[in-house]
């Protein structure tokens, strides 16, 4: 009985062994499993770019619209919970479900989908740019071209304008389209810092005389990323050399002035640069906290609602460097295996137009910057724009606008990135 | 009963409590500024207490975009389905483990408690490279199903070790006198296997409601649980939000709590 | 054993053909994948198979490796041997100290990153210990306070990991405990035992096994968590689970691999220290059970 028992399981055991091992190999082939139902997605996916925008705005009423973005911020969310979720189900007769999901985890589960041949996914519309962007048009996760289609993009920006082209310097083909643009800019306590720096060899210099009150998050967090380049870029001068293709050995000298000058302040950091605060959230709460005196971040107006939250001391004010600080833009972009591309694209037209941008631009939800031409605004709209008041902590538009410099390639980052980890990290 | 004095001196039970009270006070004590910062509006150092309230956290917790009730529906929704998977794979299996010996029964528990010592980012990928390829439509249970994963090693082990205690005799005794099996089942084991089987339901429902990354995977992000809902801000640093979210979190668990305590000291009366 | 004759009456071993079936499918089934992903040659071709590993053999993530380890070894000690303590003090035959035992749990009731952010806000500089110390004059300016998080001691994941992990230890013990010294209190008393040589001779080496496994449960779990060390460890140098996780997220589809192979050689590390505490207690049994 004993024996016999052990027998049965036994092989039971080898039967699903041997079912699985046949499973396993379809891994190995996604090739073959591609063409199969990944032309299913495609084929889909090109139907509905052939379609009139007319057609398309038809086919997505009452349909239901998953919006996958980052969840971190309660504005952002209640902006799309409150005020965008109801008008679109207004005007388009569409349910949109926003989903909180960082980009580089549903870029994950994108590639997962695709490898396994996952023709209808959950996601319709994705909040992406930069490197996570360029990962995903690469690797064919994008359905498009979308630009084209969308009556406000055609109406309210400019073909030629280099962000609706390029994302991070790789050319966007029309794949994703912006949804708003920012600015990085610094944030100091300004019961604290009487005279904020203006130049790198002024922050080293302010960084010397007070030990410990500053830090940046560790690349590769995107505003620790984001710190570093402007470091490559005030060491090299200017960003000129950096607007041609990645070339490594050539960057080697640029390089190196960088780590030399990051290695030069770590002992007056924070934790004496031992460690770096894992992310732009660490370093806010250690800002908020008291236990520095500086933050920095892209967009230009969030230390302002910050502030009117009650989080940051309201005496935060915000500096750019003399020689720039980086701008861009984020976009919005839709998955080859989107369940509902027609809502998708009904979705993100709402976003982009003249109505939504401008109640993203008011301090109640999010406070930034419309990616909307204002030349091709209407006069009430672009005289509204001029009047709004961003934020106690905000500069002006012209301040801005003059110390304004453009990404570079997505290749520089990632290299300043893993080389970070070596040569400063460390 | 004669006490059992661990330290010979009368000193040593001033010694004992003060222990406990360390090791109590150690745990206990972060729930203060979690309430405090749940009501919190700007809270800078040095203060201890907040200089400014704020009802906005709660307000935002039970807003829509908050969503209160859909992400406690679906934590608990998903956790009773995992529950369930758990009894009807788990005490038949413990059962079995317990009361025969045969070929290969080394192998099988140690398949049974694998998950526990497999760094579970592995299980989570390799779960993420193989559920992909299912179509994912019945999102419940099949988040269910990876939450069984982790949950019922623990079931399992406690279960098993339960059937030990019991013995054959009992069952033995019942089916000489003429029982079914369910009827030794229903009447025998269960009965006296309950202290043990509401421990382990506990455990499975507590490990359920916690899950972060397995939920994320096998609903593709679309099933909000509350630990979905409160990871962003936890990583963006909204201390008030984690605050009201875990507050939300901890509530009903406290009252499954207290409802097994209550049920545990009603049959410990033996 | 009194349960042989029992089992011959019990029948075929059907009652584990479904949670086994769930298992293999689900568990193994991933485990073999990932296992099969990342010996793949890379996604540009000019990588050989296996090549994960090999990346994996430098002294930088070898010290990674030997931090994880270390630490993991270190909560699961500091842990058992407080959760023991606790647990002994807890199973007393004074009453009330078995009904507030649930106290202890209460952390059982939340997830890992949460306690990670909780004692997080307790332990940082400018977290709440530190304004308690300043309220009470120890302190004066924020920087005294000692550095508890991002430190190179891993004070904090200490404690963070310690604070989840006592009570789970106490969990297992108390029951065992209680069980225990119900059984044999009064035999070993009767036979003339002394307390002391009752828990040494009796109690303790029956539990000694239960106790152990404890702890390398513990063990193999924070070798292979991510939450807390990514919320409390310092950057550098980085537990191998939080590098893990930055691979297979942040830096694009083709170091996926590492990322598995990384979490592959933690298992390893698992199962050795594993088989080697099996071994141990084969011999410890044939010593005749002595502490």
């Amino acid at each position: 009985m004993r024996r016999k028992g052990g027998l049965v399981l036994g092989i039971l055991l080898i039967l699903v062994a041997v079912l699985l091992s046949a499973c396993l190999p379809n891994a190995a082939a996604p090739e073959q499993q591609e063409s199969g139902s990944a032309s299913g997605a495609a084929a889909k996916g090109e139907a509905v770019l052939k379609l009139s925008w007319e057609e398309i705005v038809a086919a997505a009423k009452g349909s239901q619209v998953n919006l996958f973005m980052w969840g971190g911020d309660d504005g952002i969310n209640r902006y799309i919970d409150e005020w965008v979720a109801p008008r679109v189900k207004e005007q388009y007769g569409i349910t949109l479900k926003r989903y909180p999901m960082d980009a580089s985890e549903f870029i994950n589960k994108l590639l997962s989908e695709k490898q396994s041949g996952k023709h209808k996914g959950s996601m319709d519309v994705i909040w992406i740019n930069g490197e996570n962007f360029r990962n995903a048009k690469e690797n064919g996760l994008l359905l498009g071209p979308i630009a084209p289609l969308l009556p406000n993009v055609q109406r309210y920006m400019d073909p030629e304008r280099h962000d609706l082209k390029y994302d991070f310097g790789y050319p966007t083909e029309g794949y994703e389209v912006p949804w708003g643009r920012v600015q990085f800019v610094f944030a100091y306590d300004s019961a604290k810092v009487s005279d904020p720096p203006r130049t790198l060899e002024q922050l080293v210099e302010w960084v010397k005389k007070h030990p410990g009150k500053f830090t940046y998050p560790a690349p590769p967090d995107f505003t620790g990323s984001a710190f570093i380049r402007h470091v490559l870029i005030e060491t090299a001068g200017g960003v000129e050399p950096f607007l041609k293709p990645f070339d490594e050995r050539a960057m080697e000298p640029y390089g190196q002035a960088v780590w030399d000058v990051l290695n030069e302040m770590a002992p007056y950091l924070w934790r004496q640069g031992k460690s770096y605060p894992q992310s732009l959230a660490q370093l806010d709460q250690l800002y908020q906290n008291g236990e520095v005196w500086m933050t920095m971040g892209y967009d230009e107006a969030r230390p302002s609602l910050r502030i009117a939250e009650g989080q940051f001391p309201p005496t935060t004010r915000t500096f750019v460097l003399e020689g720039g600080t980086l701008a861009n833009s984020h976009y919005l972009a839709v998955p080859f295996n989107a369940p509902n591309p027609h809502g998708a694209l009904t979705v993100i037209n709402f976003l982009l137009s003249p109505e939504a941008q401008k109640k993203k631009m008011e301090q109640t939800y999010w406070g930034e910057n419309m990616s909307l031409d204002l030349e091709r605004l209407s006069p009430e709209d672009q005289e509204w724009v001029r009047r709004l008041d961003r934020g106690i902590a905000t500069l002006p538009e012209e301040v801005l606008a003059k110390h304004r410099l453009p990404e570079i390639d997505g290749r520089y980052v990632e290299w300043l990135e893993r080389k970070w980890l070596e040569k400063v990290g460390k | 009963m004669r006490e059992l004095p661990f330290i010979l001196r009368s000193g040593g039970r001033l010694a004992e409590w003060l222990l406990l009270g360390l090791l109590a006070l150690f745990l206990l004590l972060p729930l203060i500024p979690l309430v405090l910062w749940s009501l919190a509006g700007h809270w800078p150092w040095p203060e201890v207490w907040p200089p400014q309230w704020s009802g906005k956290s709660w307000a935002y917790l039970f807003s829509t975009t908050g969503r209160a009730w859909e992400g406690l529906l679906n934590s608990w929704l998903v956790a009773c389905l995992t529950l369930v998977f758990n009894l009807l794979l788990g005490v038949p299996a413990a059962r079995t483990l317990a009361m025969r010996r045969f070929r290969g029964w080394g192998w099988l528990f140690g398949l049974f408690l694998a998950p526990l010592f497999v760094p579970f980012t592995v299980t989570v990928m390799g779960m993420h490279l193989w559920m992909s390829r299912w179509p994912g439509e019945f999102l419940f249970i099949s988040v269910a199903i990876a939450h069984v994963l982790p949950t019922l090693p623990y079931f399992i082990a406690i279960l098993w070790y339960q059937y030990r205690l019991l013995g054959g005799r009992l069952q033995e005794a019942a089916r000489t006198l003429g029982a079914s099996s369910w009827q030794i089942f229903r009447w025998v084991e269960l009965p006296l296997l309950w202290p043990g089987l509401a421990m382990g339901s506990v455990l499975v429902v507590l490990i359920s409601l916690s899950q972060y990354i397995t939920t994320w995977v096998a609903s593709g992000g679309t099933l909000l649980t509350l630990p979905l809902l409160m990871f962003p801000f936890a990583s963006s640093g909204k201390a008030s939000l984690v605050a009201v979210y875990s507050l939300w979190y901890m509530w009903p668990v406290l009252c499954l709590y207290l409802v097994y305590l209550w049920a545990a000291g009603r049959t410990s009366g033996k | 054993m009194e349960n042989n004759r029992a089992e011959k009456r019990f029948g075929w071993p059907w009652g584990v053909i479904p949670a086994a079936l769930f298992f293999l499918v689900f568990f193994c089934g991933g485990l073999l994948q990932a296992i099969w992903f990342s010996f793949l040659p890379g996604g540009d071709g000019n990588r050989r198979i296996g090549w994960a590993y090999r990346e994996l053999a430098s002294p930088d993530f070898l010290h990674s490796l030997g931090v994880t380890v270390g630490m993991s070894a270190l909560v699961a000690l500091f842990s058992g041997v407080t959760g023991l303590a606790a647990a002994i003090l807890l199973t007393r035959p004074a009453r009330w100290r078995q009904k507030w035992y649930f106290l202890f749990q209460f952390p059982m009731a939340l997830p890992h990153l949460l306690a990670a952010y909780l004692l997080s806000q307790m332990l940082w500089q400018s977290g709440w210990l530190s304004r308690l110390a300043y309220q009470l004059g120890w302190i004066e300016e924020m920087d005294q306070f000692p550095v508890l998080t991002q430190d190179e001691w891993g004070v904090g994941v200490l404690l963070a990991y310690a604070w989840k992990e006592i009570p789970f230890m106490i969990l297992l013990l108390v029951p065992f405990l209680l069980r225990l010294q119900a059984q044999w209190e009064e035999t070993a008393r009767s036979l003339g035992a002394s307390e002391g040589q009752t828990l040494r001779w009796v109690i303790l080496p029956l539990f000694w096994p239960a106790w152990v496994g404890g702890m390398w449960i513990i063990f193999a779990f924070v070798l292979g968590a991510y939450e807390i060390p990514a919320l409390m460890a310092g950057t550098f140098p980085g537990w191998v689970p939080v590098r893990a996780w930055q691979e297979y997220t942040m830096f694009g589809p083709e170091r996926r691999a590492v990322a598995i192979a990384m979490n592959l050689v933690l298992l390893v590390v698992a199962l050795l220290v594993g088989l080697l505490l099996l071994h141990l207690q084969r011999v410890w049994y044939g010593r005749g059970r002595r502490i």
